[in-house]
């Protein structure tokens, strides 16, 4: 079988658009969720996110693709930063290389320019404030299709531009976007690792891009009583596994790594930075919002990764939570964690990034990924901050508050996402 | 970690719902040459290009097949349903009826794989949202911008689920729900390629032995408002001329663009001991897949043939055919004339002038992602009737493909067959098959 290895890591977080540097701010505990910015929140259920606050320098256009959206411009920088991370160089158009390249990147955006829809919606309904309840779509289809910044806002939908901008930028010659929501950003690594040991590739450039503070995703999530509501304190907002905690935090960013295959990336001597044992998938099959409660499709997947890597559960140093800070998920984790590690002092520690970055829905994966290797390389592992009070449905080590010493040679990240699909990876040094 | 599976792979069960109907209407409109694209009606009326082929979407037809009855049709988008009514149909097809409640080790090693442009929901509700937004003390100076503190009234008339149910991946969670799918489950998202893709990849999910049998296909609603509308400001429909039912000439050299179709449209992947242990009957054998990216011009014009030429020759390869044992090749066809003439001049440099092509896109339109699976089932059903369609509305071929059009239906053997997906932003996907 194929190995798979990490060789470069690129990221754009609210922390921070380096992975030493996200690395050093999740060690610390420091939270980086504040009041939204990026539109006035006032009178909103949930008010308090994790956004990019910095500014995210790309060119205008990568071949044909227009980089002005928000997501296109995270994917971008940290597609470029991973590839430089990874020593990779573009290709000319005729070399072989490029067919053994490819791209696998999981999507999620919100449109954040509602307002070029304006002149769309006036020809529908004239003036805000004078809804009459029926729209007069002769005049809503002339304007809206005729109106190109308003079509503009609505590719914003269609979303494999930014893993077609990608594959310039790689010289790939295979590309797949594809979604499963909150696990997208693993389900993208797992992608990748099939592709390569099935030989379809050798270098992939995986991962997740993520925009969806918008003033229509914040408010819909919290009707789905997703998120949290503890606008006066953002930064204690997210508490998972907290008996607590009331919601996840909405959060944007892209992270994306450089998986290759082992002896590809020796013979360009490449840095290695971690390696892909084992991952797993498993569906719930059960409802669309809710996890299975007995964390079934939970446990399945990390099982699923356990055997793949041909690992023992005892093999597993640390665990990288999804730990959303939901009521729900953290109970079923909690009892799919422990169904497959044993109890508080078998089972290794566990801790939640989105404690601090909140939940980067489709790239929360690769950017917790990331955090693993760090993990890996540096013998630390990150707090669960916001951890204060026990809850007897989660009841391991949640590595509460403060940062730690631990060697970890294999490390587990969970994933899971709205629609049940759920993704474990298990990553760890060369072997 | 185990090793890759060498078995073979087959095809137990195939279903689509297209604006002709299901499979079986797809097989006599094939047959005989009936279109699906009609002026539009209803609530199609006005939104260009004024034509097409969409499929009314009623839940009755999703409760009558399997694991229908769970599904919630509140929650379903354009995209979803299609996506389930494909599934439904495939499952129907292959025999599994009520595969919500198998064996949960049954379940455990069956997964769902579709691809889908988005999952988009109607661009007049989210308008609505926005007018909502917007100042109307603004708007009046003929400027419009949107008040903040108007969020929360943008929001009467929503619930959460318009908001979950618009997330991409909701096509695939309906259908591993509705398909008792406790195994891999993706949603392969962008142009029409996707949905062969997410059939190519499902193949890959069985070889590397995370599952034993997969339900793959895409769901692509090409009259969806949204579409329609970009798609006309982009300037890429045809002209419905006189006849808009002969508005879809696709390879045709008097094509002029696309013609908005609706279609959903899945295929049943197993093992071979998988089908044999429930008695479920092969219809062809999985002989090699390919996909690639080309990337467009600057412009975001047409790349050129050679990319297509190249996965088609990689396919032939893999599966160690020549070109001339290829007995039909369901083609993409999206009568957008520069993509045309790529896609034609590939196929004549691979297989000849006469390139025995079929072409349901004639009679279904440009159906997204629903396209490649819709061309695959198409092809089955060749292979089963023994009957080589007709080229529907193919007058004048393109370049490369000149003595390709067959007035009518031709008797043929058809033991193998390719399935080409071009998309018009440069990704490609290819599938070869043999009759089991």
């Amino acid at each position: 079988m194929r190995r798979v290895v990490i060789t470069g890591m690129g990221t754009v977080t609210p922390h921070a658009d380096d992975p030493d540097r996200l690395f050093e701010q999740l060690l610390a505990g420091r939270s980086a969720v504040r009041r939204i910015s990026l539109f006035d929140p006032t009178g909103l259920p949930s008010q308090i996110a994790a956004e990019v606050r910095y500014d995210v320098d790309v060119p205008d256009h990568v071949g044909p693709y227009d980089c002005s959206s928000r997501a296109m411009r995270f994917a971008v920088a940290a597609g470029r930063s991973a590839l430089a991370n990874a020593g990779l160089e573009r290709l000319d158009e005729d070399d072989p290389a490029r067919l053994r390249r490819a791209i696998q990147l999981s999507v999620g955006v919100g449109s954040t320019a509602m307002e070029a829809l304006g002149p769309a919606t006036l020809a529908a309904w004239g003036a805000p404030g004078t809804l009459t309840g029926k729209p007069d779509l002769p005049a809503f289809r002339r304007v809206a299709a005729a109106d190109r910044a308003g079509s503009a806002v609505l590719e914003e939908w269609f979303v494999d531009h930014a893993a077609s901008a990608l594959a310039v930028l790689a010289s790939a010659s295979r590309v797949c976007t594809a979604a499963s929501a909150c696990a997208s950003g693993s389900h993208t690594l797992l992608d990748a690792v099939h592709q390569i040991r099935l030989g379809h590739s050798d270098t992939v450039l995986a991962g997740g891009v993520c925009t969806p503070i918008t003033r229509s995703m914040m408010p819909g999530f919290s009707m789905l009583s997703a998120l949290s509501t503890n606008n006066e304190d953002p930064e204690g907002a997210s508490r998972p596994f907290d008996a607590e905690r009331g919601g996840f935090i909405m959060a944007e960013g892209s992270s994306l790594l450089v998986l290759e295959e082992l002896e590809s990336a020796r013979a360009r001597g490449a840095n290695i930075l971690a390696e892909i044992h084992g991952v797993g998938i498993a569906t719930d099959s059960y409802r669309l919002t809710d996890p299975e409660p007995t964390g079934r499709g939970m446990g399945q997947a990390m099982r699923n990764a356990l055997a793949d890597a041909s690992l023992d559960p005892g093999d597993i140093d640390y665990i990288n939570a999804h730990g959303t800070s939901t009521k729900m998920n953290d109970a079923a984790e909690t009892k799919a964690m422990k169904g497959i590690f044993g109890e508080r002092g078998t089972a290794p520690p566990v801790s939640s990034s989105k404690s601090m970055f909140g939940h980067l829905i489709h790239a929360a994966g690769s950017t917790e990924a990331i955090a693993c290797v760090q993990s890996i390389r540096t013998g630390r592992i990150h707090p669960t901050i916001n951890h204060h009070t026990p809850d007897p449905d989660c009841d391991l080590d949640y590595v509460p508050n403060v940062a730690r010493d631990h060697a970890v040679r294999f490390a587990m990240n969970n994933s899971f996402g709205f629609g049940g699909q759920n993704v474990s990876v298990v990553l760890g040094a060369l072997a | 970690m185990s090793g890759i599976r060498t078995t073979d792979v087959f095809i137990t069960g195939f279903g689509a719902a297209t604006g002709l109907g299901d499979e079986a209407a797809l097989a006599e409109a094939m047959r005989t040459g009936t279109s699906a694209v009609a002026p539009f009606e209803g609530s199609h009326e006005d939104l260009p290009p004024g034509f097409g082929a969409p499929v009314a979407l009623k839940h009755k037809d999703l409760r009558a097949l399997p694991g229908g009855r769970g599904l919630r049709p509140g929650t379903l988008t354009a995209y979803s349903f299609l996506g389930v009514l494909a599934t439904g149909r495939a499952l129907l097809d292959a025999g599994l009826t009520a595969p919500d409640t198998d064996e949960p080790a049954t379940m455990d090693r069956r997964g769902v794989y579709l691809g889908a442009y988005t999952n988009f929901p109607e661009m007049k509700k989210h308008l609505k949202l926005v007018h909502y937004m917007g100042d109307p003390a603004a708007a009046e100076a003929g400027d419009y911008i949107i008040d903040d503190g108007r969020i929360l009234d943008g929001m009467k008339g929503f619930s959460g689920f318009d908001f979950l149910k618009l997330m991409n991946n909701m096509p695939t969670a309906h259908a591993s729900i509705q398909a008792g799918a406790r195994g891999p489950a993706n949603t392969l998202l962008g142009h029409a390629s996707v949905g062969l893709q997410a059939i190519g990849r499902a193949w890959d999910a069985i070889r590397l032995g995370i599952a034993d049998q997969m339900v793959a296909g895409g769901c692509g609603p090409g009259t969806l408002e949204g579409l329609c509308l970009v798609h006309h400001a982009r300037g890429v429909f045809a002209d419905g001329g006189d006849d808009v039912a002969r508005a879809s000439r696709p390879l045709d050299g008097a094509a002029g663009g696309l013609v908005p179709g609706d279609a959903g449209a899945a295929v049943v992947l197993e093992t071979p001991e998988c089908a044999v242990a429930r008695g479920g009957t092969p219809r062809a054998r999985l002989a090699a897949y390919s996909e690639a990216f080309a990337v467009p011009v600057a412009d975001r014009g047409p790349f050129s043939a050679g990319p297509v030429a190249a996965l088609l020759r990689d396919l032939l390869a893999q599966a160690g055919w020549e070109p001339g044992d290829v007995d039909a090749i369901a083609a993409t066809g999206s009568g957008l004339p520069a993509l045309d003439a790529v896609e034609a001049e590939a196929l004549g440099a691979v297989f000849g002038p006469a390139a025995p092509v079929i072409l349901p896109s004639a009679l279904c339109g440009w159906t997204e992602a629903g396209s490649g699976p819709l061309g695959l089932v198409a092809l089955l059903q060749a292979m089963a009737s023994g009957e080589l369609p007709a080229t529907w509305h193919l007058d004048s071929p393109l370049s490369g493909l000149q003595d390709a059009a067959r007035g009518s239906a031709t008797s043929k053997d058809i033991s193998r067959g390719v399935v080409l997906s071009v998309s018009p932003e440069g990704s490609l996907a290819a599938l070869a098959i043999e009759r089991a």
